[in-house]
Formats: structure tokens, sequence, C-alpha cells
């Protein structure tokens, strides 16, 4: 059972790289014939309007959707934690002044964000582009770390306020009073007694935002930032697949089996930080 | 306290005042404004349509103009809707979305905390699963996918309730739901966390030591003292439930602020843009500090560092 | 617990009372239709969606009124007109029992006001549709006063209207939103305000009752129109409802029992059903080609990738019941018969080009709006291009806004388009491509072509058909513009209204419309 989790997620990488490898079907290859056909033998998980081979698209979309969701997620902790931490730790002005920009930036909807940052990477040349050249001159790559940044400074904002939170309440715990009181360093208190103990709820966040970072960009996707046409990540799939939802004709499998792959793969999400969490509990005094 | 209020409060009005600023200069920024038609407008319409709303002029100029019917409460003409001003269609649109953003919140936050409490009492049995299966649904299931299919089983399907539009309670309920459910996750996702981490502690083995069931202890004790984070939460809890609603508004033909939010902003409505996203965000502020508020009265020690 | 129990409780108390405050009940007996969202405005000077026109033609009565079925005009204020042997000078009689909704006749003079507004008025998005009329440009540029105008009232009832050339699709002009009279006493007295309920004055069917912006518009019998009696609904509500599933999710809840925007890919879906109505439309989409900067700046190359489209591939992806389409004006115009396509082999146009096999060919990029119909259009057509061509197409999905401005600096090589006709007349699709339109954005400049356009603006008949078949055999050849085919118009609407008929512009004039047995 405790397994399973890791499993299913090696089982996933092995999907990226074993679907393109031995299916017929590359992800963009159009039907016509084949098009919106329920999964059979030949296409084991159906095909969309197009006739795409929806097992393919899964597989490539895989790629895209993991990559954004880590390392989103990894660059919003980073954010989050230093100003969360510094925030609660210091007090005082330092705290009012990264609150307010905490505020600030809450006012400010993702979309806007969002579509500011396209603007100004779509309004550099590709030849002039300094994250493409920085890329190697791959402009898809620079898209995708575009992406991760984009994701990362709209979603740090809510694990700053949880740790900062967290913080302050510590900050005034008697433990953390009395290894100052004996001496220790500021420094020295956070790192032994603070950290540790924000390991719980900051990891249990963490675990829903990777999926939560999958599927903002699919809305990324939708204003033209994200995986770009006809390139697919499992965002994309699942918001196309509800748009075909009618009550006259179910094409469930445009649904259930992106948004299985998503669900599945947060739960073994879930369950990894879980076991994370008990393998290194955090230092109670 | 009054003090800490007083602080607080001047603060969000600075910090509307930046986003106001903000918004003003990165909408115009962005290419293509209000505007740029399907069908192209004659020169001089366009140019007399720039004038009206200022666009022809430079931007600190446009700034000034806009800063002075702030000042008198005026937001402007929207460049949309020709026929009304931005006060008047905020006025008509933001009662409903806060409705619906209150309605779903009512439920998903209890909901939520009473799933993580039971969850983190046994893991692993009945409830834990429960809970994990609601909070996987709630955010792997974004409202996109899970209104749409609200609508076709109860709507449609059984009958049970109007498959959408705005007027009476009944119309509210399945939308309600479908926005509150990625709310009642996470909410039960960090209550589970919180209380479950507080069971370990001293003060919980005394109150079990003392007679207590574990339930009573879970929810009386350990989740009392877990609420921070879940309370930090609500904040962004109350900004997803209003500017996540555009799915739901627009599935279920809702006639909120979160379509008119989006249209703004893919439509270039620069005076409607700004005025909807100050509701916004005047509205987060006030969330913000009632809940700092609320830490301060759940906890003592931030009481006392005020 | 308890702060966060007191909260919930507040909270929900809250949206129980802003819910109860809201809305009531659509009037009893009416009609509820979802035609898309709110209208923009309902000044006919500044409207231009297919919504507010619908909207205003429950509102407001035109000269002319058009049939449900053929479109054709039928006398509204105007009971009776007549046009002079040169075809330039309108002669209309206006009925005697014309009203307003406050009670005042409706007279010539109400016309030429209105007509001298929309060309007065800076902001009248339409105002191009009145130019026919003579010295209206000099008017508008305020070269002459209003007496130079080609409109005179010289009684109450006889309005006459002197046009510049013969216009042959005159007459279907004053049916139209832009020409619909309005209520001088009230625009004088409210400015911009005239427009609201309580302000609104109208001389047609209906009368504004409520506009919630966003929401919904009501509009309710007018006791005072000439044919009241012969009104069968008491009530029109419009719903504000996006395109899309929801309109169609209304209409199955029985909610909305009229919907005109669903989405289109339902049909594939709701085939053989009786209250789903698709019928083609008076438009084209195309491929704008940029005929200014490499590649496109060559014919052989616009001519290659005309060639190569599959158009009923294209047609089968976006399953609508759209009709394949390889010229730029859509059928079902009287009188006008366009020129034959050719059918060159698209790899040999490509290879005299000097890009045997689409090798070295540069990538190109495809422009479109980010809206989900468009993208499904433009995978195809990257499909479908890359396989026959053997070129690399890449998809540039941008924001509406986006999507205009750059198509106006011509800063995209292909890019998606479409038109939609104001009026029956080939002139309303090929005026758009002469060198000096606003709408011509492909930087493709002809003068050959812009002569036969202004040629057949002087001419009258077949004469004029057939000049016009030759501006658009000439656009065919080269290629600015690569139509794909003649899109649809669904409709669903509930079987037991009577009085509602499919037709090439989607114009559905209320006042007939009513419920059978």
């Amino acid at each position: 059972m405790k397994l399973l989790a890791p499993m299913f997620l090696l089982a996933i990488l092995a999907a990226t790289v074993l679907v393109p490898a031995f299916s017929p079907y590359p992800p963009d290859r159009q039907d016509p014939h084949a098009a919106l056909q329920g999964p059979s033998w030949s296409h084991w998980l159906g095909t969309d309007p197009f006739g795409r081979d929806l097992a393919s698209r899964l597989a490539a979309g895989a790629s895209v959707s993991l990559a954004v969701g880590f390392a989103g997620t990894v660059v919003a902790l980073a954010i989050g934690l230093a100003v969360g931490a510094a925030a609660g730790w210091k007090g005082g002005w330092v705290d009012a002044v990264l609150m307010r920009i905490v505020d600030t930036l809450y006012g400010l909807p993702f979309v806007f964000v969002a579509i500011l940052a396209t603007v100004m990477f779509r309004s550099i040349p590709p030849d002039r582009n300094p994250l493409v050249l920085l890329l190697g001159g791959s402009e898809t790559r620079a898209q995708l770390v575009l992406l991760f940044v984009v994701l990362g400074a709209v979603q740090w904002l809510t694990p700053a306020r949880i740790v900062r939170a967290e913080v302050q309440a510590l900050r005034s715990a008697g433990y953390v009073e009395a290894c100052r009181a004996l001496g220790g360093s500021s420094a020295q208190a956070l790192r032994q007694h603070v950290l540790p103990n924000l390991a719980g709820p900051v990891l249990a966040y963490a675990a829903l935002m990777v999926p939560t970072m999958m599927l903002e960009e699919s809305f990324l996707s939708f204003i033209g930032l994200g995986a770009r046409d006809p390139q697919a990540s499992w965002g994309t799939l699942l918001a196309d697949g509800a748009d075909t939802l009618n009550p006259a004709q179910f094409r469930w499998w445009l649904v259930v089996f992106p948004a299985a792959a998503l669900s599945l793969t947060l739960l073994s999400l879930q369950s990894f930080a879980e076991g994370l969490r008990r393998a290194k509990p955090g230092r109670n005094p | 306290m009054a003090g800490f209020l007083a602080k607080r409060l001047l603060g969000g009005a600075l910090v509307l005042l930046a986003i106001a600023f903000a918004v003003f200069f990165a909408a115009r920024l962005a290419p293509g404004g209000p505007f740029d038609e399907e069908r192209e407008l004659p020169k001089d319409v366009r140019a007399a349509l720039e004038a009206r709303w200022h666009l022809h002029e430079p931007l600190p100029k446009q700034f000034a103009y806009f800063l002075g019917g702030l000042a008198k409460g005026d937001l402007g003409p929207s460049m949309r809707s020709l026929d009304w001003s931005v006060n008047e269609i905020v006025a008509a649109s933001f009662p409903v979305s806060a409705a619906l953003a209150a309605l779903a919140l009512a439920w998903a936050v209890p909901c939520g905390l009473w799933l993580g409490a039971r969850a983190a009492v046994k893991p692993g049995g009945a409830a834990d699963a429960a809970a994990t299966g609601a909070s996987l649904a709630g955010v792997a299931l974004p409202s996109y996918v899970v209104a749409p299919v609200l609508v076709m089983v109860f709507a449609l399907g059984l009958g049970a309730l109007p498959p959408g539009g705005w007027g009476e309670l009944r119309q509210v309920l399945l939308p309600a739901a479908a926005l509150g459910l990625p709310v009642c996750a996470v909410v039960a996702r960090l209550a589970r966390a919180a209380t479950r981490e507080n069971l370990a502690k001293d003060y919980c083995r005394t109150a079990r030591a003392k007679g207590l069931d574990e339930r009573s202890v879970a929810l009386n004790h350990a989740l009392r003292n877990g609420l921070l984070p879940v309370l930090n939460y609500i904040g962004p809890a109350t900004a997803a439930a209003l500017t996540g609603s555009f799915a739901v508004e627009k599935v279920f033909a809702i006639p909120g602020l979160g379509g008119h939010f989006v249209n703004a902003a893919l439509g270039r409505d620069f005076t409607l843009l700004v005025g909807v996203v100050l509701v916004y965000s005047a509205l987060l502020v006030a969330v913000n500090i009632a809940v700092d508020v609320a830490c301060a009265a759940l906890d003592p020690r931030i009481r006392e560092a005020l | 617990m308890r702060p966060a129990a007191l909260l919930c409780a507040i909270l929900a108390l809250l949206a129980a009372l802003s819910v109860a405050w809201s809305v009531k009940p659509p009037p009893e007996g009416g009609l509820t239709v979802a035609f898309g969202e709110d209208p923009r405005t309902l000044d006919p000077a500044h409207a231009t969606l297919v919504l507010e026109g619908r909207v205003l033609a429950a509102l407001l009565e035109g000269l002319t009124v058009p049939d449900p079925a053929t479109l054709e005009p039928r006398p509204g204020a105007a009971e009776s007109w007549s046009v002079s042997e040169d075809g330039r000078t309108w002669t209309f009689r206006l009925r005697a029992d014309g009203r307003w909704s406050d009670g005042r006749p409706v007279t010539a003079e109400d016309f030429r006001w209105s007509w001298l507004r929309v060309m007065g008025s800076p902001e009248a998005a339409n105002w191009e549709l009145l130019k026919p009329v003579r010295g209206a440009e000099e008017y508008r540029a305020k070269k002459t006063s209003a007496d130079a105008v080609g409109l005179r009232a010289p009684d109450d009832r006889t309005f006459v209207v002197e046009l510049a050339q013969p216009t042959p699709y005159f007459l279907s002009l004053t049916s139209l939103m832009t020409c619909l009279p309005v209520p001088r006493p009230a625009v004088e007295a409210h400015g911009r305000l005239w427009t609201r309920p309580g302000h609104f004055v109208s001389n047609g069917p209906f009368v504004l009752d409520e506009w919630t912006p966003g929401a919904r518009l009501v509009a309710v019998r007018n006791p005072k129109y000439h044919g009241a009696v012969s009104v069968a609904l008491p009530a029109i509500t419009f719903l504000s409802v996006p395109p899309g599933p929801a309109q169609f999710n209304l209409y199955e809840g029985g909610i909305a029992r009229w919907v005109a925007d669903p989405p289109p890919d339902l049909v594939r879906d709701l085939a053989g059903r009786a209250d789903l109505h698709a019928a083609p439309r008076l438009g084209v989409s195309f491929v704008r080609a940029a005929a200014d900067h490499a590649p496109f700046d060559r014919n052989a190359v616009r001519r290659a990738f005309d060639a190569a489209v599959d158009r009923a591939r294209v047609v089968k992806t976006k399953g609508a019941g759209e009709l394949p389409w390889r010229r730029f004006v859509p059928p079902g115009l009287p009188g006008y018969r366009g020129p034959e396509p050719a059918a060159p082999d698209a790899r040999l146009l490509l290879e005299r080009a000097g890009y045997p096999g689409g090798r070295g060919f540069p990538r190109t990029r495809l422009l479109y709006p980010a809206q989900k119909e468009f993208a499904v259009l433009a995978q195809a057509l990257q499909g479908i291009w890359q396989e026959s061509l053997g070129v690399t197409v890449i998809l540039d999905r941008v924001d509406r806004r986006e999507w205009a401005r750059r198509r106006r600096a011509l800063d995209y090589e292909l890019c998606l388009s479409s038109w939609i006709g104001d009026y029956q007349d080939p002139n309303t699709f090929l005026e758009i491509f002469v060198s000096d339109s606003a709408n011509n954005q492909t930087g493709w400049a002809d003068a050959e072509y812009d002569t036969l356009v202004r040629r057949a603006t002087g001419e009258r008949g077949e004469t004029r058909m057939a000049t016009l078949a030759a501006a658009e055999a000439r656009l065919l050849a080269e290629g600015p513009a690569i139509p794909l085919y003649v899109p649809v118009t669904i409709e669903i609407w509930d079987p037991r209204l009577r009085g509602i008929s499919e037709n090439l512009m989607g114009i559905h004039p209320l006042a007939g419309v009513g419920w059978g047995r």
C-alpha cells in the first residue's frame, strides 16, 4: 500500500517515455476519419474532435504538466518561505511592509499578472529575448520557464501568509524563547526550532499546490500564455473535455481520463507528502 | 486593539491606492485597446471614442483624471457598455457575486473543518478516506468541470434544480456547491494536518488523561488550536470564491462580477477593469483585516504582540 | 470554533438577504430568450451587434420592417414608398396612425432628425451605412449644413431621401438598426441617459420596462403601437447569457425558450431535433494573407495556400453544418452569380514559387483569437497545410483585442477572420477589400479591383452584378483572402412558438412571434 504512490508516479513517468516510443500515433497527428471515437483497441483512450489519439496526448501532456506543477511549486514555496519567515520572525516594520506587498498582490487578480507577463515576453522578438537566449535559443523552453515564474510569482502569497502566522505563533512559544534566553542566536532558534515545525503545514499545502499549478496552467493556456496549440497538457485536455460536456452526447473519455490522471497524481503526491512528514517529524519540545 | 485596527485600515487604503495605480498602468501597457474591434471602426469614430475616455492623452494625465473621478467616488463610464457607468454595473452585479461567494463559504468552511477534524481522529479510517476523497475531488476537479457535471446530473438529469439563472434561492444552490467544493477541500486538508499536529501535543495528552474521549479532544482542543492556518486561508478562500466564480457564473449564467472582470480584462474595458479590481481588492483587504483580528482573538500570544 | 461559526452565520444571513433582494420573476405569459450578452447600448446610432439589432427592432420601428422569412422590406412606419426613374429619389409615405409610446405622432421630421443625428454623431460606428445619402459625408465633415443633406420632410407624413448614386440596396437599409427613428424630446431631455427604462420612448411593438446591466432586459407590449392588437406576446425578457453551453442548459431547463448562440458543435449531437435551427448566414469565414511582406507578398504563394485547403475536412472538424465555400461572396444574394473559382494544383504553385515540397518555406504564423471556435479551425488548418504543402505553420493564439490590433498593424502572415454582411448585396462583402477600406487589413491594394468596385456603384441591374462578379473574380485570382466556409447561425426555439423563420441575416421581428396551440 505504501509503495503504491511512488509506483504510480513512476508509472506516469514511464508512460511519458514509453507511449511516444511505442504508440503508432504521434500526439499531433490528425485523422479526420477517426474523430471523437470512444476507447477501442486501436485507440485505447479514444480520440478527440481532430481524431488525435488521447493516450498519446495524455502522455505528451504529462511532461508539460509535471514540469509546470513541480517547478512552479518550488518557486512559490521558496519565495513564500523566505517572505513569510522574515515577516513573522522580524515583526515590526519588516512585517508591515512585506504584508502590505502581499496584500497588494492578493488584490491583483491572476489573469492580470498573466496577461502582463505574456505581453512583456512577446514584445521582445525571440532572437533578442534574454530569456530565450539564456535557454539556448529555444522559444518553447523559454515559454515553459516563463510559466514556472509566472505561476510561482502568483502562488507564493498563500504559503507566505501561512508561514508567517506559524512563525508568529512559534516565536513566542516557550521553547523558542528559552532557546534565545539561553543565548542561542536568532538564526539558530529559527533553524532549530521554527523551521522544522513549519514542515507540516507547508508540506500539506505544497501537496495541493502541484495539481493547482497544473490547473492554473490550463487557464494560462486558454489566454495564450501556457502550452501552445496543438501542444497538450493535462489541464488543457481536461478543459477541452469539459467543454464538450452536454446532455445530448456524453463523451466521458475526454473528461474522465485527464481528470483521472490529475487526481491520481494528486493522491500519490499527497500520500508521498504524508510519508515524508512521518519519516522526518517536526521536533516538538 | 483600536490602534491596531486604525493602522490596518490606513494600510488597507494605501494598498487600494497602490492597486489602482498598478492596474491602471498595467492595463494600458497590454497591447490592443478597448476599441480594437473585430470589425474596424471608422477612423473618426475611433478617435471620438478614444477622446471620450482621454485615451489620446499622456498616461499621467489620464491617471490624474482617474484620481479626480475616484475622489468623487466616480469610476467613469464603461467602455463596453456605452450606456452605463462602472458604478452602476458594479452596483448591479456585486451583490450577486457576494451572495454566491458568501453562500459557498458558509457551507464549505464549517464542512471542511468538520471533515478535517474527523479525519484526524482516526487516520486511515472511513472519515479520513472521505476527507481525502473530498479534498481530492475538490482540488483535482476545477469548477469548470464540476459545474457542468452538476448541471447535467441535478438539473437536466434529475430535474431537481434549475440549470442556471438568477432570482430565487433554488437557483443558487448548485453554483454555491460548485464554488465551495475547492474551498472545502483545502480547509479539510489544512484542518486535518493542524489537528493531527496538535493531537500529539502535551495539552491534548492531558485532556485525554482527564478522561475526555478522542473526538472531544480533537474538536474542542486540537482543532481550536489548529485554526490559525485555516483562518489564514480564509482570505485567499474569499478571493478564490470571488474571482474563481468566473467559471461558475459562466456555466450557470449568473449575472455576477466575475464575468464582468474577465470580459473587462480580455476586452480592455479599462474603466470597468479598474472598478472591478478595486471592489475585489477592497473586499479582500477587509477580509484580511478581519482574519488578523480573529487570529488575535484566538491566540493570546498574537494579541499581546500587537 | 465559535468565531468561525459566527462568521459563517453572518455570511449565510447576508447571502440569503441579497438573494431575496435581487429580482422579480419574469412577466406571466411572456417569452424569455437568451440571445447573448447584454446589448452594449440601446442607442441606434451607436449599436452594431446582431443582438442589439434584435432588441432595438422590438422597441423601435423603421420605415420598413423585414419579412421574417424572405427579409424583403415590408411596410413599417411607412405605409408605402416610391422611387424616381433615375433611382436616386425615394419618397416614403408614413402611416397616419404611427404613435410614439408617449402619444406623440411619428412624423417625417422624426426620421430626418434621427438620420442626421447618426450622420453627425462622432461615435456612430455604423454611420457609413448612410453614406449613399446625398451630402452625408460633407455634413459629417461639417462642410455643409443639414439643409444641404438629401433628407427632406415636406409634410408630417412625407419623407424624401435623395441619394448620390442609384443604390439598389437602399431600401433594405431602411430596416437596419442604424436607420431606426429615435424619440427627439427624450434624447434632448436626457442626453446619454435617454436609453434608460422610464426615459426610453418607443414607436415599436414593445416598450422598455427594465434593464439591469449584465443581467437582463425586459420589454413589455406597447399599447400605443399601431399594430398592438396583433402583437401576441405581453412581454419579452432578454437574459444576458454569454454564448456557449449555458444557453443550451437554460433552454433544456425551461428557463429560456429561445436561444441564439448555443455551442456550435451541439449540432452534431442534436441532429434531427425539430427545435434546432441551423441556417446558413450571410457571411464568410476566411483567412487573411498579409500581402505586404514575405512570403505572402507573392501571388503564387497565396494561391497555393488557398488551393491546398480541403474545405470539406475543415467543415467536418467544425461540425456545425457549415457550407464549404471557395468564393468570397456567400450564396443566396438575389440576382448575383459569382465567378467559378479555379482549382489549381497547390503543390505545383508552391514549387513554382521556389519552394518544392515546402522546402525552404519560412515558418508561418497563423494568427487567431483565443476562442474555442477559432482554435478548432486553426488546428484543422495547421494540419491541412502541413500535410499537403510540407510547410511549418505555427499557431499564434492571442486575445481578441490583440488579434484586432495586430491585424490592423499587418503583424501576421495568416490571420483567421470572418465577415458578416450588413445588407443583401455583394457590395457589403466586396467593398472591404478596396485599397482605402479600413477593413482591408491585408496590405493588398489593386487598382483594377478598386476600379471595378467603384464602377459598380454607378451602375444598375445586371450590368452592375456582372461588374461585381468581375471584381470578385479578380479578388479570388489575387488571393489576399482565402475563403473557407459559409457559417451557420444556430438557434433553438420552443416548437410551440409561432412566427419565427430561419433567414440569412438572423433578423427576427418579434412583433409577430407568439405561442401557438
